[in-house]
């Protein structure tokens, strides 16, 4: 029976995985349009945003307009690569468990 | 375990789609351009100093367009690909019938005809191009619209361009531009509401 693949705990957080995957679909996007998007409040996002910056899926740029400081997020080769893979496993996960059942 | 990898799919499709849909707005822009063609053409066949008509409205409007466009950029919290692709399609589209406005139209190498044939060409191709990225067949539908009213410049006598051209105008920009407006206004309320 083959082995079934383990899950990137730091993807598979739910907020961090919606972010990682609005990511995934923009070229870049600031803070507040991150938790608007995935209903999520400042200080909850923020901690999960750090997380994922902390293991290399996500870069920062701070940068200020009309002198209000922004942070933009975009996601890193790493991160798209990280992403890729959770989501192989979690079909392979899905089609064993499918497996199981039939 | 079944049920909580199903919702994690499930979250990741929800959130791609949340960051395909673009925070753009561009319905204004076919109203201004086709308004803004009305304008030049009544004040070339009716207005005094017809030779600037065309040049003084179609600068107006790529001023306008420009401003427009740079406050929707400063406000917007994403870029997505979709809205980088729409704004690559427009802008070539708009350099190259600038370039055969201005420089063909000043040299005289184009007729009345085959000008707007070119004209209606390139609106078909970034009309069809942009439909093609939004899977949204009304504006693939609006890009054929445009390759036959190139058609018709071509094949019907110089008189007929013209008329096409003002239905083209009406049809293809202003009331599409309206269409989109309020398609947009009632995206933005359900978006707000959601």
């Amino acid at each position: 029976m083959p082995e079934l693949p383990e899950l990137d705990q730091v993807v598979h957080g739910q907020l961090r995985l919606a972010v990682l995957s609005i990511l995934s679909t923009v070229e870049k996007a600031d803070f507040t349009y991150l938790r608007d998007r995935t209903g999520s409040t400042d200080g909850n996002i923020a901690a999960h945003l750090l997380k994922l910056e902390q293991a290399g899926y996500i870069s920062v740029e701070k940068t200020f307009l009309n002198r209000k400081p922004m942070s933009i997020y975009r996601i890193t080769e790493t991160g798209r690569s990280a992403l890729s893979t959770y989501i192989r496993n979690l079909k392979k996960l899905l089609g064993a468990e499918f497996n199981k059942v039939k | 375990m079944n049920q909580e990898l199903l919702d994690r799919i499930d979250l990741i499709e929800r959130m791609v789609g949340e960051g395909r849909r673009t925070t753009q707005y561009w319905g204004w822009t076919f109203v201004l351009w086709g308004v803004g063609q009305l304008i030049a053409l009544a004040w070339s066949i009716y207005g005094g100093k017809p030779q600037i008509a065309w040049p003084v409205t179609m600068i107006a409007c790529g001023v306008l367009t420009t401003i427009g466009s740079h406050r929707m950029h400063a406000r917007e919290k994403a870029e997505t690909y979709v809205s980088r692709a729409l704004g690559s399609i427009w802008f070539s589209c708009g350099i190259s019938i600038s370039v055969l406005a201005f420089i063909g139209n000043a040299r005289g190498i184009f007729t009345t005809a085959s000008f707007l044939a070119a004209f209606f060409a390139l609106m078909g191709f970034a009309n069809f191009a942009s439909g093609l990225v939004l899977h949204w067949r009304l504006q693939q539908a609006l890009g054929i619209l445009w390759w036959a009213a190139a058609a018709v410049a071509m094949l019907a006598p110089d008189q007929f361009a013209a008329w096409t051209f003002v239905g083209m105008d009406v049809v293809g920009e202003i009331l599409f531009g309206l269409y989109l407006m309020a398609k947009e206004r009632a995206n933005l309320r359900h978006a707000r509401t959601a």
